[in-house]
Parts: structure tokens; C-alpha cells; sequence
């Protein structure tokens, strides 16, 4: 992400494999521990919303107590235990701040040594030629800066947090909440409608190409604290808006939860890029603590010729599960999704997507990347789905594993379902360790062994990663190599 | 309904006691467990395409010699030996021992374990309610044991018929040893007549250092069967099992193979054909587990569905840890010719070793419009057209099926199939 | 500069160099001649310290240092370079992106900055200029989709960049036609200078017409049984190996 070289610096400064596990020391806003109705009141209460948000939250919390955790998923992990945890922490606010120069300087100071311009002027002085980024900062339960609003308005955009959405805008997230995930979805979903704290509002109006890109940056700080973000994205007819997320945590010993939901939709001709780098602490090496990172992420393509394209780059997080999907009922409409997925140590993940072909001319592309490295177990888990209706149905699915360890572990659970004959769809899967051939010619050249890993493996992620906004793409490249340090030999 | 499918079960359970001394004991464990289990429902993820409404609404009473003995069809070409199994039982003067008795030793099940108590261990169980009751409902079955170092080239035939079976089920258990370096190709069919009848069988097989089992399955079951098969093959180093086969018949149809490589460079290939149509749901599983280093496999499945037919292959391909140097292929391809029908495909990769090179493919489309086109400007008609591609698309998962005869009467039904479709619309040309 | 004193080398079982001897001054191009399977290839990865290629006795210094001590991409900072006979395919990373972050990588090992990308740049284009090769292809993936004559020019092209001390050539004029091995040949000749050396490794006197070498070993089974002048090629090519040998 475009930082100042004095944020790249800082970063620098800060040692460690995971470079972004630090601790802010500030004032914090607890609710009680452990989750009941009431603790669901005082996040309402806390976030000033209106009646129908807490109805809709105790609702969805008592669908929840009715579910079961989802089993099917190849992790494993000690059973949570959801009383034991805060589900709502927030920096104490004086009156909250009215401007970016009244966040507090302590806020201010954790996100540069992240690297994530929050200051305006600083995205502009920031690396030379980097386009503009609007940001949008949460801080554990809650969004503590947003950046470029008033620009932004001028085009059209709202781009808020969803709790000033929810107080500012209530019709139009009243219109599309829960419309693409229903609130019982699935166990994790419907734990987020019932306590979601913050996260992030974006609508961009019919005919307007957002002005510049926008991205949220969530941050875990407080200890024993879930983060249960929403993000909902409207794009009216024929807008476009690229979004971008990343999110870092603390290095602690126990595990924390982090389950969103986001939600996407886009109606005739309009266009959602949504590129995710994840950088969760992935607990460390010999699997302690970490994040889990329980998200369900979908889009509605809704109108014709609609278009949503995913590109997420995993490298952090203990556990994840996660399949961001894309619902096509446009006629004509198009998903994508672009995944790079790297685990080493004892990280498990289980991630993939759900193409759902509901309308004729409907087209997916399906591009995935797994690299296992340490004692990991990688898992791309699909769907790709073509109901009877949708005629002339494109489908391309490839899913490339990659194994750098001789003890972790590499699969590929690809469902195809059709019920069109017209369709087309195409899967291919490879499963294959780094060649030695490539390491040789690689260190003959010079390379050190593991910049030779880093190259052939940045190499083999290639047709994903150049999905990604360049800003995101170079710190992704090197995120990969940072992730797999320590797995040759 | 579980209550009432665990009693009427266990009686029948009880029933058969004795009937196939020592294995007892075996037939009361699988029956606990399958009062425990039950059937598998549809969201036991192994299940997700099999329809088991049939089996879980009745109890399937045993099935019986019917009044009058049905014609059993020719062979194809020569055999080793033939055996016919009518509704569950063998048929000692419809079948023909050939000269197998010379070279291998041929037993029903029945005799199996007085002799040798130890192969009780060696029997398969089950891991679902379909092969538990299986193993609770053991009767009848054939015991091949081919010595060391003898290969028998012909096939054994195996021919199963069900006729005037409505409600009833059989429960078949063959067993196939092949010692060090021996080898044996077995050619089982399947035919029916249309009561609703359910075929449920299981043919376990290991094979030695060395040794070489062809499997070739022809399944041609009545309209309103119920057809559920699993084969387990057990494969030691250097050995090789060869599967082909073919599904056709039967109203809800399922075939696993459960493959285990359990020796250096052995070697499986599980190939299949499904032709699937109006209201018939076809499942395969396999499973090809790959448990020791320098083990290959490869797997070729077409399948083609047309209307109101659901046809459906999950493949998975298991690679151990310490199995370096696997290489594993799988392609699986599916055409659907009607909106009606539905193809789905899992094809499965679940490695944990690093010095492997494993593949999948999997398509689903419609036939080739533009090949069409071609084949009927160079003056083919088009239904001939369309048979010729479904022909040609069809034949790869056929091609290792090592005798002539058989392989050409499975093309013939292949080209009968399309045939009895030709009023099928032809595709369009469509822009890409 | 190079020197080679009874070196054996196993590949798995199976002891392929036995017992070779050799030494290269600054300033000399050598060329080791012999059949398939005579062991020229093994002994040039022993020398580059692939994997699996066991040194079971003897020494290879280079430089007054012990090869034997350092990891592959050391030798390489120590000014060793290795043409390969099979160039490798890497898909997704591209030329540029390869060579930059090699020549950074010794560059580092040395102790010396990292070279500017603008200085970079303008050293590969100029390289690749002499090399007559299609600046477009530096944005290509490494080796992916080139021809048997487009892999070995960009050798060449990672040669001149790297520019080695020695240069071990691997029948880098295997399978080329006329104007390609010209290529080579120049590329080969502008890296012969007082303070390098190279060792061709080759089984036709065809390369030697263009490279010519002051000194030729015959190598046969494991072992240099003979060395002379560039005459000795000439002969090797006349006679065939048994009679010379």
C-alpha cells in the first residue's frame, strides 16, 4: 500500500517474521465479556443506532444460538468458547473526532507504522506517482478515520463507516443488508449480524467511476476482542469503484476471531473490484495463537452485465475459511475470483468460491494459487453451479497447489453442479512441489535459497497478483516472500 | 422409519445365522453399527448425489429363486469360467467352471472362512449403512484365490440377474485373491428385469506382489433398480488393478471404487462410462489412495447425460505423507444434452506429500456444435453426426478394456443409446 | 584459477567422475570434449554444487577458495557461471525481474550496492543489443516458450551481465543452427578476456571453429585421458575417440 517512506521505514524498524505485531497502548471502551442480549444492547446503544438495527441484531442472535458451528471445512481447532471473549472494544473518544487532525495521535502513529496513510496531505506527498487511496481505519470495533469524504461527495460516493451509514443513510442500508448473505446464512454470518461493530459503507451513484480507490484497513489491537466487521457496497447502473482491504493484529498467544461479512452488489453494467491482501497474525511457529478469520464474503451481480472481480492474496491468519463468491443473476453478468493462499508453520486454510450461474450468458473465471510450506495444510474448496435457466453458461476453473514442505499438505475440493446443457466449464488442477530444476538454475544464477523460493513462487502467482491495484501487488510480492521465510531446508 | 429399518433388518440378520459359518459374530457387529449409522443421508458429504428416498422408506425383504429361471444372455467371447448369480443365489447348472478349477480355486462364499478363520479379518465391513447391511446380510458370493505366478487369460464371467424381485434386495459378497505374480480379469454384468428390486454388492480384491486384476463392469440393471456397488482393491508393489466400467441401467445407480496402493510402483487405472436419461440418477465414487512412494494412477470418466438424468462422479485421489514420487492423473468429462439433465463432478485432490505430480480435468458442455457442422458439410447426417462425437468422446474411457468383444459390445450399447435419441434437438452453432 | 585435483563424483550410486584432474589459468579458454555419458555434465554441476551431485573426494578450488565449502549462489559470487545445456522454464517471472535480482544478489554477496534500476536497465539493453537479441524479449518469462537457439542466446545475455571470472559453457552449442551459434560464439568470445577464463564443454569440434581454445581435454569415462591444442579437436573429429584416446 502506498505509504510514506517513513512509514515503510518504521515497518522496517519493527523485527520479528510478522512485522506487524505490535501493541497500541491507548484508552479503550469495553462491553462486559461474553455475548448474551444484553451485550448486543450496549453495542447498539453504544453506536446511537435506531430501533429496527437492535431488533434486527437480537433476531439474528437468536437464530444464531439455534445453529451449529460448520464442520465440514479441512481445519481443525480447539472448540471456541464464545463467552469468553469482548465483543465490543473502541478507543475512548473525548467527543469523537470531527476532523482528521482530532484523531488521536496515538491512532495516528499506529497506522503509520502500518504504513496506511491517514493523513490526506500524507497520501499526496506519499511514493511518487502511487494513485490517490481513500481510506476508511478501523480500530478494533470501531472506524476511527475515513479519509477523503468530502472529495469523494463531490463525485457522488458515499464512502463511510457503516455505523454513520446505518444513523445517515438508514433507507439504503435498511434496502440491501442481508439481501446477498441472509442473516442465517451460516453460524459465523449470523454471529456478525448480531454483533457487528463496524466496517464499512460504500455507494456509488448510476453512471459514476469512483475517483479513486477506496480501501479499509482493519486493525485488531485490544486483547480477548473479536472483530466483527460489515461491509456492504452498492454499485448503481454502469458505476465503477475499486476496494481495497488489508488488516494486521498484535502477536498474542491466544486466538482471536475475526468474522465478517461483506456483501457486494452490483446492479446493470456496473463494476466491483474487491482485492483483499490478509495479513492476520498467523500465530507463530510452533502454532500458537493467531487469528481466526471465519468470513463470508459474497456479491450479488444483480444487474445485466454486471461485474464483480475478487482478488484476495492470504498469507496470515491461524485458521480461514473463507469463500467469496459471486451470486450471477444478471443476464450477461461476469465473476471472477483470483486467490493466492500461503500457509506455512501451522496455519490451515480452507478457501476457495461459489460461482452461482443463475441467468443466461453468465461468465466465471476461477484462478487459484495454494503454496504449503512448514507443517500447513492448504485447501481450495469450490462451487461452481449453473441452474437450469442459465443458457450459454462460460465457466474456467484452474487451481494450482504448490508444496514447499514435505509435511504440510495440499487439496482441491472443486464442486461442479449443471443443469444446462449449453454451459461450457472447464477445471483443471495441478498438484506439484518446486521443481528442483528451477532451484538449481535459480542459485546457479546467484540466488540465495530462499529468494529463489520467493522468485519461483511469486513466478507461479502471477496471473493472480497482477489482478491486484499496483500498489497493493508490490506489497503483496513481498508479503509472500516474508511468509514463507524460515520454510526451506 | 430408522427403528423400523434396524428391526426388520436385524431379523433378517438373524435369520441368516449359520449360513455362512463363523462369520457370526462379523454379521452382529455390522448390525449394531448399522442400527447405529443408518443409511446415509444426502448431507453426508459422500452422498450429496445419491438419492436413497427408496431405501430409507422400506425394509427390502430378501430376495427369493423366482418361479421360472430367466434366460441368461450369451458370453461375450471366450471365458475362463462363468458364474450366474440369480436374485442373490448362485446357480450351480447355469454356470460353467471351465478350466479356472485347474489353475485357481473357486469356493462360495459360504465355505469360505471354515477353513481359515483368519479371512474374517480380511473381509471388508463397510463404512456406511450400504455396506454394513452388506456385511450383516453376507450369504452368497464367489471365493477366487488364483495361486502365485498363474495367469489366467480369459475373463470370469460373473453374471447377476434379478427377476420378479419387487421390494426384495440382494446382498452379494465376491471375494478375489491373486497370489505373487498372478494374473486374472473378471467381467461382471448386471441385468434385470423391471420390479423394483435393489442389488447391493461388494467385490474386495488384493492383489500380491506382482499380480494383475482386470475389472471390467457392465451394468445394465431394470428400469426401477436400485443398484448399489462398492469395490475395495487392496494392491501390493509392482501389482496393478484395471477397472472399466459401465453404468446404464438401473433407476438410482452408485458405484465406488475404493483403491489402496499400498506397494512401490503399483499401479490402478479406474476408468468409466455413465449413460444416464430420463429419471435415472447414476453416482460413482472413487477413491484412490496412494499410500506408499512411487505408486501411479490414472482415471478416465465420460459421462452423458440426457433428460431428466442426473449423473454425477466424485473422484478423490488421497496422497500419504511419506508417498513421494505419486503420480496421479484423473479426467472426468460430462455432456449434457437436455435442460432437464444434470451433471455434477467433485473431482478431488487431498496430498500431504511434497515430491508428487498430481493432475485433475474435469468438463461439462454439450457435444461440439461446430463439429457437428463439419461432420454433416462433409455429407454425415446429423443424428449420425451426434453419435459419431458421443462415440468418439465416450471411447477414451473404454479404450484400456483389454478384450475385444467386450469393448465393442459396450461401444454397441453406447451407439443403441444415441440411437433411441435421435429426435433430440442438434445443437446450435453459437459465437464463443 | 580454476583447479580441479582427483575429484569423484556420485550421482546416487553410481560414481560418474573418477578421479579428474585439471587446472585453468586466468586468461586460458579451455574445452573438455568426450562422448554422451563420459561425465562432462556431471563434472560441470559438481563444479556449479547441484544437489544429489555428491563430491566424494577431492578438491575444486577456484579462486584460492574451496567451492566445495559454499552453497551454489556463493560460487556464483565468487564469479563462477554456469551456461546451462537445458535452460530452465520458470513461468511468471520475467526475464528482467530474474536477472535484476541476480546480478543484485552477488552484487550483495560481494559487499557492492544494488545497482539502480535506470543503470540496470541500460546494462541489459546494451547487452542484449550485442547479443542481437529482441529487447522484448526481456520482458518475457525465463526461457518460457523460447526456441532451442532463443534459450541459449539469453544464456549468453545472462552471461555478459553477470560477467563471471569463469565461465563454464555446457554444450551451449547443442542444437543450434549456423547464425545462432555464431551468436553464441561472439558472446562467448567478448567474455575471453586477460583476467577470465571459460571451459567449454562440447562433443563436436563444430563450436571450437568459432571459440577457439588453447587448450583441449578428451574425456572419457569419468576421467581427462589426454590434452593438447586446439589441433587435438581436429584430430578427435577426424579419428573418433577410440583411436585418439
Amino acid at each position: 500500500m502506498a505509504g510514506t517512506a517513513e512509514a515503510q521505514k518504521q515497518i522496517a524498524e519493527v523485527t520479528g517474521d510478522y512485522k506487524y505485531g505490535f501493541v497500541t497502548d491507548i484508552d479503550m471502551d469495553m462491553a462486559p465479556k461474553g455475548l448474551s442480549e444484553d451485550v448486543i444492547r450496549f453495542i447498539s446503544a453504544k453506536k446511537e443506532e435506531p430501533a429496527w438495527m437492535l431488533e434486527w441484531r437480537l433476531k439474528a442472535y437468536r437464530a444464531w444460538l439455534k445453529m451449529d458451528e460448520p464442520d465440514w471445512a479441512k481445519v481443525s481447532f480447539p472448540k471456541i468458547d464464545y463467552q469468553d471473549a469482548y465483543y465490543f472494544a473502541a478507543p475512548k473518544k473525548k467527543d469523537g473526532p470531527k476532523s482528521l487532525d482530532e484523531v488521536d495521535p496515538e491512532l495516528l502513529a499506529t497506522y503509520a507504522k502500518l504504513g496506511i496513510p491517514i493523513r490526506e496531505q500524507e497520501v499526496l506527498a506519499g511514493v511518487q506517482g502511487s494513485a490517490k487511496v481513500a481510506v476508511d481505519a478501523v480500530f478494533d470495533s470501531v472506524s476511527v478515520a475515513t479519509t477523503f469524504r468530502e472529495e469523494l461527495k463531490k463525485a457522488g460516493v458515499i464512502f463511510m463507516s457503516i455505523s454513520e451509514a446505518i444513523r445517515e443513510y438508514p433507507e439504503m442500508v435498511k434496502k440491501y443488508l442481508a439481501t446477498v448473505v441472509p442473516v442465517r446464512d451460516n453460524y459465523f454470518a449470523a454471529l456478525n449480524c448480531a454483533v457487528f461493530t463496524d466496517g464499512t459503507f460504500v455507494y456509488v451513484p448510476k453512471g459514476v467511476r469512483c475517483p479513486m480507490e477506496l480501501s479499509t484497513y482493519f486493525r485488531i489491537n485490544a486483547e480477548n476482542t473479536g472483530q466483527f466487521e460489515r461491509t456492504l457496497i452498492v454499485a448503481d447502473e454502469g458505476s465503477y469503484v475499486s476496494y481495497l482491504e488489508g488488516c494486521t493484529a498484535p502477536m498474542r498467544d491466544e486466538n482471536q476471531l475475526h468474522a465478517a461479512v461483506v456483501e457486494l452488489i452490483a446492479l446493470d453494467d456496473a463494476e466491483i473490484k474487491y482485492s483483499t491482501v490478509q495479513n492476520w497474525y498467523p500465530g507463530d511457529k510452533e502454532g500458537k495463537g493467531g487469528i481466526y478469520n471465519f468470513v463470508t464474503k459474497r456479491a450479488l451481480c444483480k444487474g445485466k452485465n454486471s461485474k464483480v472481480s475478487w482478488t484476495q492474496v492470504e498469507t496470515g491468519s491461524a485458521v480461514t475459511w473463507k469463500y467469496p463468491s459471486c451470486i450471477l443473476a444478471g443476464e450477461g453478468s461476469v465473476g471472477e475470483f483470483y486467490s493466492v493462499a500461503v500457509t506455512n508453520n501451522y496455519q490451515q486454510a480452507d478457501t476457495g468460491t461459489k460461482m452461482i450461474h443463475m441467468a443466461p450468458n453468465t461468465r466465471s473465471t476461477i484462478i487459484s494459487k495454494g503454496i504449503s510450506a512448514g507443517k500447513s495444510q492448504n485447501t481450495y474448496r469450490g462451487l461452481v453451479k449453473v441452474l437450469s435457466g442459465a443458457e450459454n453458461v462460460r465457466n474456467y476453473t484452474q487451481c494450482d497447489s504448490l508444496l514447499v514442505s514435505s509435511e504440510s499438505g495440499a487439496h482441491t475440493v472443486p464442486y461442479i453442479e449443471v443443469k444446462n446443457p449449453t454451459a461450457q466449464i472447464e477445471h483443471e488442477a495441478t498438484t506439484s512441489k518446486i521443481s528442483e530444476d528451477q532451484m538449481f538454475y535459480c542459485r546457479a544464477r546467484g540466488l540465495g535459497e530462499e529468494e529463489a523460493v520467493a522468485m519461483i513462487v511469486n513466478g507461479f502467482c502471477k496471473e493472480v497478483m497482477q489482478h491486484l491495484p499496483m500498489e497493493f501487488a508490490v506489497e503483496a510480492q513481498k508479503l509472500l516472500g516474508i511468509s514463507l521465510e524460515g520454510s526451506v531446508g | 422409519m430408522q427403528d423400523e429399518l434396524t428391526t426388520g433388518y436385524s431379523a433378517q440378520a438373524a435369520a441368516l445365522k449359520g449360513t455362512v459359518p463363523g462369520a457370526d459374530d462379523l454379521r452382529a457387529q455390522a448390525m449394531t453399527d448399522f442400527g447405529t449409522h443408518g443409511f446415509p443421508h444426502a448431507r453426508a458429504e459422500d452422498w450429496r448425489y445419491s438419492d436413497l428416498k427408496a431405501l430409507r422408506a422400506n425394509v427390502y425383504a430378501p430376495a427369493e429363486a423366482p418361479e421360472a429361471m430367466p434366460t441368461i444372455p450369451a458370453s461375450m467371447g471366450d471365458t475362463a469360467a462363468r458364474f450366474v448369480f440369480v436374485n442373490g443365489r448362485y446357480q450351480e447348472d447355469l454356470s460353467d467352471l471351465g478350466d479356472l478349477w485347474q489353475a485357481a480355486s473357486i469356493r462360495p462364499l459360504a465355505n469360505h472362512f471354515t477353513s481359515n478363520a483368519a479371512r474374517l479379518d480380511e473381509l471388508v465391513r463397510g463404512e456406511d449403512g450400504v455396506s454394513l447391511l452388506n456385511t450383516a446380510l453376507l450369504r452368497d458370493g464367489m471365493v477366487i484365490s488364483v495361486p502365485a505366478g498363474v495367469e489366467v487369460d480369459d475373463p470370469v464371467e460373473i453374471v447377476h440377474v434379478m427377476t420378479e424381485a419387487a421390494g426384495r434386495a440382494a446382498h452379494l459378497r465376491h471375494v478375489i485373491e491373486l497370489g505373487e505374480g498372478a494374473k486374472l480379469s473378471v467381467f461382471e454384468r448386471f441385468i434385470g428385469d423391471d420390479s423394483a428390486y435393489w442389488q447391493n454388492i461388494i467385490l474386495q480384491a488384493r492383489i500380491a506382489e506382482g499380480a494383475n486384476l482386470g475389472h471390467i463392469r457392465l451394468q445394465e440393471e431394470g428400469a426401477s433398480a436400485l443398484h448399489t456397488a462398492k469395490v475395495y482393491a487392496n494392491v501390493d508393489a509392482v501389482g496393478e488393478y484395471r477397472c472399466a466400467n459401465m453404468t446404464a441401467g438401473g433407476k438410482m445407480a452408485r458405484f465406488e471404487a475404493h483403491v489402496r496402493l499400498l506397494g512401490e510402483e503399483a499401479h490402478a487405472t479406474v476408468d468409466g462410462v455413465a449413460l444416464t436419461a430420463t429419471g435415472q440418477v447414476h453416482d460413482t465414487l472413487t477413491h484412490v489412495n496412494h499410500v506408499v512412494p512411487f505408486a501411479t494412477s490414472d482415471q478416465i470418466f465420460r459421462t452423458v447425460a440426457d433428460a431428466r438424468g442426473k449423473t454425477s462422479f466424485a473422484g478423490k485421489v488421497t496422497v500419504a505423507k511419506d508417498a513421494q514420487k505419486t503420480a496421479a492423473d484423473q479426467s472426468f468429462k460430462a455432456l449434457v444434452f437436455d435442460r432437464t439433465a444434470e451433471a455434477n463432478a467433485k473431482p478431488e485432490l487431498e496430498i500431504f506429500a511434497d515430491d508428487v505430480k498430481c493432475s485433475h480435468g474435469a468438463t461439462v458442455g454439450e457435444l461440439d456444435a461446430k463439429a457437428i457442422f463439419y461432420l454433416t458439410s462433409r455429407g454425415i447426417d446429423p443424428v449420425t453426426a451426434r453419435r459419431m462425437l458421443v462415440e468418439a468422446f465416450t471411447a477414451g474411457a473404454l479404450e484400456r478394456v483389454a478384450f475385444d468383444e467386450i469393448r465393442d459390445a459396450m461401444m454397441d450399447r453406447i451407439g443403441t443409446w444415441m440411437a433411441t435419441r435421435a429426435d433430440r434437438a442438434i445443437p446450435e452453432v453459437r459465437e464463443a | 584459477m580454476l583447479n580441479i585435483k582427483d575429484l569423484h563424483v556420485s550421482v546416487g550410486d553410481k560414481e560418474i567422475v573418477k578421479g579428474l584432474n585439471l587446472e585453468i589459468k586466468a586468461g586460458e579458454t579451455h574445452a573438455i570434449m568426450g562422448l554422451n555419458g563420459a561425465g562432462k555434465s556431471t563434472l560441470a554441476a559438481a563444479i556449479a554444487g547441484r544437489d544429489d551431485y555428491e563430491v566424494t573426494s577431492g578438491s575444486i578450488e577456484f579462486g584460492g577458495k574451496d567451492m566445495l565449502a559454499l552453497e551454489p549462489h556463493e560460487r556464483v559470487g565468487e564469479g563462477l557461471f554456469l551456461g546451462f545445456q537445458y535452460p530452465v522454464e520458470i513461468p511468471g517471472v520475467s526475464n528482467l525481474n530474474f536477472l535484476r535480482t541476480a546480478l543484485n544478489s552477488v552484487r550483495k554477496y560481494r559487499g557492492e550496492a544494488e545497482m539502480s534500476a535506470a543503470e540496470f536497465m541500460k546494462l541489459v539493453r546494451e547487452k542484449a543489443k550485442a547479443l542481437n537479441m529482441d529487447p522484448e524479449m526481456l520482458k518475457r518469462f525465463v526461457n518460457v516458450g523460447f526456441s532451442g537457439g532463443e534459450k541459449k542466446r539469453n544464456e549468453m545475455v545472462q552471461m555478459a551481465v553477470l560477467d563471471p571470472k569463469l565461465a563454464i559453457l555446457d554444450e551451449t552449442d547443442s542444437g543450434l543452427d549456423i547464425d545462432a551459434l555464431k551468436t553464441v560464439a561472439e558472446g562467448i568470445n567478448t567474455q575471453r578476456r586477460k583476467d577470465t577464463a571459460i571451459l567449454l564443454i562440447t562433443h563436436y569440434q563444430r563450436l571450437l571453429s568459432y571459440v577457439q581454445p588453447d587448450v583441449v581435454h578428451v574425456m572419457i569415462d569419468g576421467r581427462i585421458v589426454k590434452s593438447g591444442g586446439k589441433e587435438l579437436a581436429l584430430e578427435l573429429e577426424e579419428k573418433g575417440y577410440a583411436d585418439v584416446a
